[in-house]
């Protein structure tokens, strides 16, 4: 690594803002860094399935023009970041990690792309997923290529209405890999042990942060998607308020439980690319009007006083299975915040168990709805049969993955089952209310965001019954996490320390908050992150002790 | 067979005319080439969400506020799941659970009980949902009308024959055309209709079993759809064969249903609540607004013809076709307090000559006014033109627009109107035969029409005929013109 490639992707995204802002570095300059250091560690982290270094390039000469004429800069001028492959982008081959959308290139930018963009971050590329983000590690999904793609940019015109066209008019390079999948267990890995997997489902925007591949990444959280990866990699995952970010350009997985947000390598960085994302957008009924405060200012807050007056919650009974690592890390954690002036208090949250299911349940039946869509004949794979019905099944049966068929069976089933669904529903109501009540004594609720300090790379390729047998541990792996989801509340995931064995791996602090309260918990979060002794060592990233 | 009754419901779809779709701010262009009026959203691509037109949502209110319905402060939107190449996203938009509207009443005309005998006919639900694509011969998939805002009205089982569940449809119609919140056309598709079907035994209160023709296009197929299938059940009955409940079609070439499925039963469209959408609330001060503003309904109109002395069936005509019906009353409106007295003549000259030159969909843009017309029947009432004159005016009318006396006048076809004009015509035409006025006075009476013929050829036929007869009536009886000179 150059010096200036080391010096460059060492600044966190505020850092590198703040440079490009005062003049003190181009964003070329920065997107070119980080072009290089993507493939110095693609093969390594494949982290990306598709970069767009021409675009990235665009993107940063228009911010270093746009300061050369004296206009004013948006908070993210010129900060590289990774966007999860199921977030749309027009012109740039989308597949949310599923062979069924191969080929598809949107016509349309999501809100988030937009909205970064507008906020003057350069897009890097698109980063590896779990299969339509149904997976807890990484490593699930009909479409694995051998390294990731580059995609030439073209500005052509959007095709209307039929997508099946390539936007540029060539072959894009992924298509060319058709015969690669599925080629084994090519999914990301933890930049901080290439043994241990990234956390899924937003595996490459976690691999890619942590491994200096992107400043910051854009992911998104249906159980645990964001904080899971996060807590494994070491970095600040924010899942906000269900509406708080516009679900617009998001292919859905299960749309009530579906939030977009930040995966950052600080709890600022995290703040500065969540103010960004917030806010009512037009193309999303479901998005909230309510203004968006300065989190960056509330997290500046947070780490300059520390934690007096702010109370915590935790549920004990939750805590039972802690893997010892992991139980060692969250109790000096939370000596950590009461260090810092936090009271912590004792809750009782509704059993883990309940909302898993529910989870399970309900995210299933919203993904039947959601992936009914893939037929074979408007976009994507499609396998020609002789009838619609033929087709259909064919072109699902080769262009779904095991876990995404393993849940769509589950929940076409459960479709007819409506007092199961009911239960499902009634235990969603239960946590929803559990929380709220937990959340009248306190201000957050506190927890390790993962029972088990890591998860070791699969070896082999999941046949059905290893799958089978693996479905409910992979489940697990949500069980502080589901909760947040079903009830709608914003939650993060910060770093709380490092393992003490070798490989020494990230665990993570979770916090849950009212609802809309995602200021205070990244002012919470701050003040932890200054506290802590693990700091510098987690800011200095995987091997850098 | 006489103990049994057929109950009918009708299902009626009918697209509401709005500029963009229910659901994407999409244009909507009938008649566009294939896959023309698309976009993301319409063909179902990922990352797409729906957000509601409100102009829908007002169309609809409108509609369920003037069919009486209690429209519902929130309602709710679901997810109806089936597998077809013409649904995009593999479910349709809809509202299940909580619809729009409730209730509310179409008034119906039943001839049966009298020529202006109306009946309520209950409505059960009213609710916005969005149009699937269409899948043209040669399996060609067409996007353009995907997404495209429908209203659903469902009515209850109370519609007792085949022919008044096609009057039921004309009356919804006429509703619907009035208000102007659809086009409500059977041909192009802006107005569809399933029916359900079964037979109850008199005095049985257990309902039969139901069965559904499907997307019936046309006011008379509906009429013999449902006589085809009332005959089916009533065979199937007679044969002691149980009716399945089953969804059929109509073959309008044979004249008979043909049966396409068992019908689903509700689990297997999968119900889901919408999570995309928030739920649908209807401001009370908006809906206010829209009640305010209602025209009248069109059975209220038909008793306005009725008290003018039109025929019901003249009334049925101007009801059925509001284009119609609003031009009459623009016409009669010009004609002010003489409206009442000449408003029979008027319908009857609308819908015999006017309608014979001008279609009444493009009455709106025809060159010739209501007031123009109405002037000319005033004309023809006060004798100030002959009925075939009159219709040569009209022909004019039609042709260049303008006013009827103008024309009137220019043409040359005014009727003299000054009775001492008339009378020296008429002393001119009895000097000019003082052979046949003598034979005439000595009892002749067959010369009347000679002598009246000349008159009216001196006149060049530009005199009511009545009036020339009373006049020279009035000349003969008077002393001989010789006599006058001494």
């Amino acid at each position: 690594m150059t010096a200036d490639r080391a010096r460059i992707v060492a600044l966190t995204a505020g850092e590198l803002a703040d440079a490009v802002r005062g003049g003190t570095i181009a964003a070329v300059e920065v997107a070119r860094a980080y072009l290089a250091q993507i493939e110095a560690t693609a093969a390594d982290l494949r982290a990306y399935v598709r970069t767009t270094p021409d675009l990235a390039l665009a993107e940063a000469a228009a911010v270093d023009a746009a300061r050369a004429r004296g206009e004013p800069l948006g908070p993210l001028a010129g900060v590289p970041y990774g966007l999860k492959d199921s977030l749309v982008t027009a012109g740039v081959a989308t597949a949310a990690g599923s062979r069924i959308l191969e080929g598809w290139v949107p016509p349309y930018d999501g809100a988030q792309v937009r909205r970064m963009r507008a906020a003057g971050a350069v897009l890097l590329g698109k980063l590896a997923l779990d299969e339509f983000g149904m997976g807890a590690h990484g490593d699930s999904g009909s479409m694995w290529s051998s390294g990731h793609a580059q995609e030439g940019m073209s500005d052509g015109e959007c095709p209307r209405g039929h997508a099946r066209r390539d936007m540029s008019g060539v072959e894009t390079p992924e298509r060319t890999q058709a015969g690669a999948w599925p080629s084994g267990q090519l999914g990301p890995r933890n930049p901080w042990s290439a043994e241990f997997v990234p956390g899924g489902s937003s595996s490459g925007g976690a691999a890619a942060v942590a491994g200096r591949a992107a400043a910051v990444a854009v992911g998104s959280d249906t159980g645990g998607s964001i904080r899971v990866p996060a807590a494994r990699c070491g970095l600040v995952g924010v899942r906000p308020t269900w509406g708080r970010v516009s679900r617009a350009g998001l292919v859905a997985f299960a749309s009530s439980l579906d939030a977009v947000g930040p995966l950052a390598r600080t709890v600022d960085d995290a703040a500065r690319v969540l103010a960004c994302l917030a806010g009512h957008d037009e193309e999303d009924s479901s998005s909230l009007g309510e203004a968006v405060p300065d989190y960056a200012a509330m997290a500046a807050c947070g780490r300059a006083d520390g934690l007096a007056g702010v109370t915590l919650g935790i549920d004990a009974a939750g805590l039972g299975e802690l893997e010892p690592a992991v139980a060692e890390v969250f109790a000096a954690a939370l000596t950590t915040l009461a260090g810092a002036g936090a009271r912590l208090v004792a809750v009782a949250l509704p059993p883990a168990e309940e909302a898993l299911a529910a989870y399970a349940a309900l995210s299933a039946v919203e993904a039947v709805s959601n992936l009914a869509r893939y037929d074979g004949v408007r976009l994507g794979l499609c396998v020609p049969k002789d009838s619609y019905e033929a087709t259909a099944a064919a072109t699902r049966g080769a262009g779904f993955g095991l876990e995404v068929k393993r849940r769509l069976v589950l929940g076409a089933w459960l479709m007819r089952q409506p007092q199961l669904l009911a239960r499902a529903r009634a235990a969603r109501a239960a946590t929803t209310a559990g929380l709220a009540a937990a959340l009248r004594s306190c201000d957050a609720l506190v927890s390790p965001t993962c029972a088990e300090a890591g998860v070791r790379v699969r070896g082999h390729v999941l046949g059905d019954s290893d799958r089978a047998a693996r479905a409910l541990a992979d489940l697990d792996v949500d069980r502080f996490t589901a909760a947040a989801s079903l009830a709608g509340l914003p939650a993060l995931s910060l770093p709380a320390g490092l393992t003490a064995g070798a490989p020494a791996l990230p665990v993570g602090l979770h916090l849950v908050g009212r609802r809309l309260d995602e200021g205070r918990l990244l002012a919470i979060a701050a003040a932890f992150e200054a506290a802590t002794p693990w700091r510098a060592r987690l800011l200095a990233g995987p091997g850098g002790a | 067979m006489s103990e049994l009754r057929p109950v009918i419901g009708l299902e009626v779809h009918c697209r509401l005319k709005t500029a963009s779709k229910l659901f994407s701010p999409c244009p909507l262009r009938p008649g566009a080439e294939a896959n023309c009026a698309t976009d993301p959203y319409t063909w179902g691509m990922p990352g797409t969400l729906p957000s509601v037109n409100a102009a829908a949502v007002a169309l609809a209110v409108k509609l369920a506020l003037a069919l009486g319905c209690d429209v519902a402060d929130e309602s709710g939107w679901d997810r109806k799941h089936y597998f077809y190449p013409d649904l995009p996203k593999g479910y349709q938009i809809t509202q299940h659970t909580r619809p729009l509207a409730t209730g509310g009443a179409l008034e119906v005309p039943d001839p049966e009980a009298g020529p202006w005998a109306t009946r309520a006919v209950a409505l059960q639900r009213l609710h916005l949902e969005e149009d699937a694509g269409k899948v043209h011969a040669g399996a060609l998939l067409d996007y353009n009308r995907a997404g495209a805002p429908l209203v659903e009205i469902v009515t209850a089982p109370v519609i007792r024959s085949a022919a008044e569940a096609a009057r039921v449809l004309r009356a919804l119609r006429s509703v619907l055309v009035r208000l102007g919140v659809s086009d409500a056309t059977m041909e192009d598709g802006s107005l569809r209709c399933d029916v359900n079907v079964s037979l109850q035994r008199r005095g049985d209160p257990a309902p039969g079993v139901r069965c559904e023709i499907k997307n019936l296009n046309s006011f008379n197929f509906i009429e013999r759809a449902v006589t085809a299938e009332v005959e089916r059940q009533e065979a199937l009955i007679a044969a002691g064969v149980p009716v399945a409940p089953v969804t059929l079609r109509y073959d309008p070439v044979r004249a008979a249903v043909q049966v396409m499925r068992v019908k689903e039963t509700e689990l297997e469209y999968r119900w889901l609540p919408e999570p995309d959408l928030p739920p649908l609330r209807v401001d009370a001060a908006a809906a206010a607004a829209l009640r305010a503003d209602l025209p009248d309904m069109p059975e209220r109109t038909r008793m306005r013809y009725c008290v003018l002395g039109l025929t019901p069936a003249e009334a049925a005509l101007l009801v059925e076709e509001p284009a119609l019906g609003d031009w009459f009353d623009a016409a009669l409106t010009s004609l002010g307090p003489r409206g009442p007295a000449l408003a029979r003549r008027l319908c009857s000259w609308i819908t015999v000559e006017v309608l014979a030159r001008v279609p009444a969909a493009a009455l709106a843009t025809a060159k010739v006014a209501p007031a123009a017309l109405a002037e000319l029947v005033r004309m023809v009432e006060a004798a100030e033109v002959s009925a075939p004159a009159a219709k040569q005016i009209l022909a004019l009318l039609v042709e260049e627009g303008g006013v009827p006396g103008g024309i009137a006048a220019r043409e040359g076809l005014l009727l003299e109107d000054d009775d001492a004009a008339l009378t020296a015509a008429i002393v001119g035409v009895l000097r000019g035969h003082p052979r046949q006025v003598a034979q005439y006075r000595a009892g002749k009476a067959a010369l009347w029409g000679f002598l009246i013929g000349r008159v009216m050829q001196a006149l060049r036929g530009r005199a009511d005929p009545q009036r020339v007869h009373k006049l020279l009536v009035v000349a003969l009886q008077s002393p001989p013109p010789g006599d006058e000179a001494t």
